[in-house]
């Protein structure tokens, strides 16, 4: 059956579906005439408009997922007991652990051997991690320790941290959406807790909404908690990344387009990705997975690649009672800002712009609509 | 995603078919009892998606996100900017004719030589 035909039979098709049985034959007469190939083509796919198939079933159910690294009850390292498996990222898993020597329960974040694999880049991870440890603030995830294990396929590094007790902000964003009073607070204690990493010379270069934990406690407001400095490099390293590689590193929706076209990471650029966050805080993340999708890390070199633009959405498409002239104010009154400033004062340039431009009184807290 | 269950599958069929039945891996670990689409069924839908695709490129694009990505009619239409009532009605019609395509045995004959 030739193309032009199947068109057809889809036509004839979808105006079928929307028919009712009585009209069905009539249309099916008059459309298909004496084509007997046609109509049997048309009757065949209505055949299958009522029935049930592979189609409506999960592609992916049931796929065996790989074992994790460590049962529960494990003894990890000489000094930490595995609790559970709390969630795997990119970079490995994270368990919760009792570690022995703090007496605490803490987070266990296991480290791929790929990202390792490197020549030097295990000396580089360490020396990221002893910086890290540096840092204390209450936005910034505590590191602890670093630990090694040996397992039968080889030696696993360990990072032991805080165990924070909430959802991760993207959670949090597919099934609520904050208001602009509350986006603008939580975007003004993450530039807290970036512009205490940095004092300590610490870039976290993948922030996004996935790599914070926004922390409940009884009697106090939400407390977002940026984890995953795993791939953070002290600022002015020579070395390019963690990977030793010399491409740029991160999440390309939040990156600095800067970094995208192979500009070397400093503070001011990487609190780009702190205005993305916070841009898209109000908002929710369906339209930050979609970004994603399309905004994949360019190839080619860094001449050929394309800028980004700065604005990541648009006020009327999502949903905020905001003018476009408010926020392109916000996207222009934070950019200058980003680029010569701190992280603290970034997060005080988009909430002070936010409350400037924000006339209309805030939404209600309501969980996004679901198809 | 599409690729990785594809593989997964043919790697399975594969492995069942080997002499060495007992030492299955846990890649060949039968699927019936944990998967909603068995190992032919897998394949069978790949290779329906590709005739599909030849006929009605955007019922093709619909299929596959709502097949393989598990998205609703509404998060098609945000991923690929098109209206809602243009992703159902091509849903439908994916739909129907992949599922056309499997009771012939398109999807199964093409399959075999994989």
């Amino acid at each position: 059956m030739d193309h032009k035909l199947q068109h057809r039979a889809r036509d004839i098709f979808l105006e079928a579906c929307e028919s009712t049985e009585a009209e069905r034959e009539a249309l099916l007469a008059s459309a298909c005439g004496n084509e007997a190939e046609l109509r049997r083509e048309v009757e065949a796919l209505l055949a299958e408009f009522n029935n049930s198939g592979p189609l409506d079933l999960p592609a992916a159910a049931g796929i065996p997922i790989s074992g994790d690294m460590f049962e529960p009850g494990a003894s990890v390292a000489g000094r930490f007991e595995i609790v559970r498996l709390i969630g795997r990222g990119g970079m490995g898993e994270v368990y919760e652990a009792h570690d022995s020597t703090l007496n605490e329960r803490v987070a266990l974040k296991t480290i791929s051997a790929e990202w390792l694999a490197e020549a030097g880049a295990r000396s580089r991870f360490l020396r990221e991690i002893r910086l890290a440890r540096a840092v204390s603030h209450p936005n910034v995830c505590r590191i602890y320790d670093h630990a090694s294990h040996e397992t039968a396929d080889g030696r696993v590094d360990l990072v032991s941290m805080k165990l924070l007790e909430g959802e991760t902000l993207a959670c949090r964003l597919e099934t609520a959406r904050l208001n602009l009073d509350e986006a603008m607070a939580m975007a003004r204690a993450l530039a807290e807790g970036l512009d205490a990493a940095h004092r300590e010379g610490v870039l976290h270069l993948d922030l996004k909404p996935s790599n914070v934990i926004v922390v409940e406690a009884k009697g106090r407001a939400p407390t977002p908690v940026i984890t995953d400095f795993g791939i953070a490099r002290s600022a002015g390293a020579e070395t390019a990344t963690l990977t030793g590689e010399t491409r740029p590193i991160g999440t390309p929706q939040y990156m600095a387009p800067e970094l995208l076209r192979g500009k070397s990471p400093a503070p001011p650029l990487t609190c780009i990705p702190l205005a993305r966050c916070c841009t898209n805080l109000p908002v929710g993340s369906a339209r930050s997975r979609r970004a994603v999708h399309r905004r994949r890390l360019p190839s080619g070199s860094p001449a050929q690649r394309p800028s980004f633009p700065n604005c990541v959405s648009k006020p009327e498409a999502a949903g905020l009672p905001l003018s476009s002239g408010a926020w392109l104010s916000i996207q222009t009154n934070a950019r200058p800002a980003l680029l010569r400033s701190s992280a603290c004062s970034t997060g005080r340039s988009c909430y002070d712009a936010g409350r400037d431009s924000f006339s209309a009184p805030s939404p209600p807290w309501r969980p996004p609509p679901h198809s | 995603m599409r690729n990785v269950l594809i593989d997964y599958a043919k790697k399975a069929k594969a492995a069942k078919r080997g002499r060495d039945f007992e030492r299955v891996s846990i890649e060949s670990k039968p699927v019936a009892d944990t998967t909603a689409l068995d190992l032919d069924e897998l394949i069978a839908v790949a290779n329906a998606m590709d005739k599909l695709q030849d006929v009605d490129d955007v019922a093709h694009r619909v299929a596959m996100l709502r097949h393989y990505l598990g998205m609703s009619e509404k998060e098609v239409a945000q991923e690929l900017e098109l209206g809602e009532r243009t992703v159902r009605r091509r849903w439908q019609y994916g739909r129907a004719f992949l599922h056309r395509e499997l009771r012939q045995g398109g999807g199964s004959q093409a399959a075999a030589p994989g």
